[in-house]
């Protein structure tokens, strides 16, 4: 206190003042929770807005009306159970004691409101927009009455864009959307902070941290050297060489999550015409070694896009596994073979250069190095191009590319194969077709059991994988630094859930 | 002018002198004489430090680092001082135009001069690396759009003093042509100057390569160069130095070899 005096008067500030101060340090030091990611923040909260719902769930702001757990697969949470009624119609009861952070009580016609708001201004929403809603009179039964069937609707009820806020309370979405979660937002700047205070009148129970900040930090090293210096309790998504320099701190835990974020292999159908060129490759690549030595473990081999836990996982699927003599055959037998000894196999005097595309993201580029190296033993020349974006798949200008994607953000395999492999399939950018796979896509849209849904995906992925238009080269593994004084702070594969009611700081 | 500068100073330029000829002649040599492929993976294990086997130690993918750092060698150096050349060419070229014949056409190259200057040099040629594309080459093209600025400027108020010697205007009355005035009378005058900031800039001319490339506009995977190498050791600074601190640490050598001697000539040229 003496000391507090002596810097009070020095700076001049009234001693109460300074005094006070003070006091609200140590409560900060002890009752906020502080989060840094470099992309922790974005530029808005309003969850129907492109992916900035992921940032309302994770901070804890709003929820929806079912999540996913562990194995990707939805449980009610503010809906307390459902019922599809036929292929069309689905009723969903939401809980009876849940309330907005600002008092008012969730009815179904709240709950439509939001959904249909949803719907209208988030494209990736497209399943809500055309539905018929209709709130029972008990005011907690949603009917949703579906234009075609579609199968995969619970499983959207769990995106972050479908978070249930009060539309009727407030205009600013962007910056103070009104949900029903643990936290209520404080204080926010766009990019770069967000603070939220605890939510007094929440739900499911008291609240156990006072507030939590999330904040953006530049680079990975920085955000490594700030939980380092405890001025963070948590580091989300850290690289894996950032991720090394905290192994011997004891006070933090390093967790490593795998997420449903795949490394896809593109091919380019109409610049690789021939198969066995494909095929090479896929035979070449020795993923196992690449992910498990030479990336450190940071990637999980992949037999398939869904993580094997899932109820899509690719266990019964026969895919190629690295086998060089194969690889090197099937050029031989395509025409291919080296004549002027540099390594590189020639067809009529032309050698085999194909250009494979990567752009920067995660540890794209270092597995670029790896594989150049992997398709140079087989005797292909793999010309790398690193580009900032992954907006030049559109262009098609390349023969084989990386692109990270989450093929499960929601638990079902559907959208992502849809996109993916689906003639008009705004990720087809390999313009990959294959009429039965077509015919299996519109099944499996409208097919509601569960076994037949599983096996017509491990079809449709047999024959991706067989026509050599896709490989997986593994699973991204997200490293989590958590300080040990922090409990209940979650790291999920899908990455939207982060902070709850337990999250506390001891 | 030579005859008065005494032994040691002739001695110490001349060692400079030998140490860059040196440092080019095995730039260009030691790419092809690496102790291990630049481009193999797992020479050894993953980021092994500084040993016997591997001098420099290896990198993230057990590549080598001294062969990498000598095969970069050959894209840093070179590459600069090409980079040098051409824009002391071709600014110097403008510059005496400008400054010969004065009137419109200095007016107009002038102010497209001016508009170059106008952007810090840096920034600009990460907008134009932008523009073009990765690739050493498109590298090149932007630090010479940045750099030849200089030289024209320099070229244009050295010619336009020397325009007025009376040797230049005796040329004229005997009839030479201007090409002939230009580039027989007054370039061999101003040249000195010329070189000697030339010969300061190539280390300027490094960084500007090695920053590009730093940033990603550089090489191609799975070439070395001194400033991707940074750039990649980077985010291993903590765990493994070397991998930065190896191609720093002979980049910053080159680069002082080369100041060294660009000082020593602009003494020498000076007295």
């Amino acid at each position: 206190m003496a000391a507090v005096l002596l810097l009070s008067s020095c700076t001049g500030s009234s001693s109460q003042n300074a005094a006070s101060q003070t006091k609200n340090n140590a409560e900060d030091k002890t009752k906020t929770i502080k989060v840094g990611s470099t992309s922790a923040v974005v530029s808005g909260l309003d969850p129907a807005v492109d992916w900035n719902g992921w940032y309302t769930v994770r901070y804890g702001i709003a929820e929806t009306l079912f999540r996913l757990d562990d194995s990707l697969n939805p449980v009610p949470w503010l809906a307390s159970s459902y019922k599809n009624i036929d292929e069309n119609t689905w009723e969903i009861k939401i809980k009876d004691n849940v309330v907005f952070s600002n008092g008012e009580k969730m009815t179904a016609q709240k709950v439509i409101d939001s959904l249909k708001r949803a719907g209208d201004m988030n494209s990736r929403a497209a399943s809500l927009k055309d539905c018929e809603y209709t709130a029972g009179s008990d005011g907690k039964t949603i009917t949703i009455k579906t234009k075609e069937p579609y199968v995969a609707l619970i499983n959207d009820l769990c995106d972050p864009y479908s978070a249930v806020i009060d539309t009727a309370a407030g205009k600013d979405f962007e910056k103070s959307p009104i949900g029903t979660g643990p936290f209520v937002i404080s204080e926010f700047n766009e990019n770069t902070k967000a603070v939220m205070k605890k939510n007094d009148k929440y739900w499911d129970g008291e609240v156990k941290a006072d507030s939590i900040e999330y904040i953006n930090v530049a680079d990975f090293d920085t955000l490594a050297l700030s939980i380092n210096s405890g001025e963070l309790d948590v580091a989300q998504d850290l690289s894996p060489e950032s991720a090394q320099t905290l192994k011997n701190n004891t006070d933090i835990n390093l967790n490593m999550t795998t997420q449903s974020r795949t490394y896809q292999l593109y091919f380019n159908l109409e610049t690789m015409k021939d198969k066995a060129v494909r095929e090479a490759v896929m035979y070449a690549l020795d993923k196992e070694t690449i992910d498990n030595v030479q990336l450190n473990g940071c990637v999980l081999p992949a037999n398939g896009a869904f993580l094997e836990n899932s109820s899509y996982g690719g266990k019964n699927l026969k895919l190629r596994k690295y086998d060089l003599s194969k690889a090197k055959e099937l050029l031989k037998d395509a025409g291919y073979t080296d004549t002027d000894n540099d390594g590189i196999v020639e067809k009529d005097g032309k050698p085999l250069k194909i250009k494979f595309c990567i752009y920067k993201r995660l540890a794209m580029e270092n597995m670029a190095v790896e594989m150049q190296s992997d398709l140079k033993k087989a005797g292909i020349d793999a010309d790398v191009t690193v580009y900032e974006k992954s907006t030049f798949y559109k262009s098609g200008d390349f023969d084989i590319g990386l692109y990270s994607i989450v093929t499960m953000p929601t638990g079902d395999a559907y959208p992502f194969l849809r996109d993916c492999m689906q003639t008009d399939g705004v990720a087809n950018f390999g313009k990959y077709y294959n009429k039965e796979v077509q015919e299996d896509l519109e099944k499996l849209s409208k097919e509601f059991n569960k076994e037949e849904r599983s096996a017509i995906v491990d079809r449709i992925q047999q024959a991706a994988s067989d026509d050599a238009a896709f490989d997986y080269m593994g699973f991204n593994k997200m490293y989590t630094a958590v300080s040990k004084d922090v409990e209940g702070y979650l790291t999920t594969s899908n990455d939207y859930y982060q902070v709850t009611k337990d999250t506390y700081k001891k | 002018m030579y005859n008065n500068f005494n032994r040691k100073f002739a001695k110490d330029f001349w060692l400079l002198f030998a140490a860059v000829i040196l440092i080019i002649v095995l730039s260009f040599i030691c790419g092809s004489f690496t102790p291990y492929d630049p481009h193999a993976l797992k020479t050894g294990g993953l980021l092994e430090p500084p040993g016997i086997k591997h001098i420099f130690g290896t990198d993230d993918h057990g590549r080598d680092v001294l062969s990498r750092v000598l095969a970069g060698s050959r894209t840093s150096i070179l590459s600069s001082i090409i980079l040098v050349l051409l824009s002391c060419t071709f600014g110097t070229a403008l510059g005496v135009i400008c400054g010969y014949f004065g009137g419109l056409i200095d007016i107009i190259l002038m102010r497209i001069n001016d508009i170059f200057l106008a952007f810090p040099g840096m920034i600009l040629a990460v907008a134009i690396a932008g523009l073009l594309g990765g690739g050493l080459f498109n590298a090149l093209i932007a630090i010479f759009v940045t750099s030849w600025t200089q030289y024209a400027r320099l070229a244009r108020s050295q010619t336009m003093v020397q325009k007025e010697e009376a040797f230049v205007h005796a040329a004229k009355l005997s009839g030479c042509s201007d090409i002939n005035i230009m580039f027989v009378h007054i370039l061999p005058n101003i040249i000195s100057t010329l070189i000697v900031t030339a010969a300061m800039n190539v280390s300027v001319a490094m960084m500007g390569i090695a920053g590009l490339s730093f940033l990603g506009f550089g090489v191609k995977i799975p070439h070395a160069e001194w400033g991707s190498m940074i750039s990649e050791g980077k985010k291993y600074l903590q765990t493994a130095p070397w991998m930065a601190l190896a191609p720093a640490g002979v980049m910053v050598f080159v680069m002082i070899i080369f100041n060294l001697f660009g000082e020593k000539l602009r003494d020498i040229l000076a007295a």
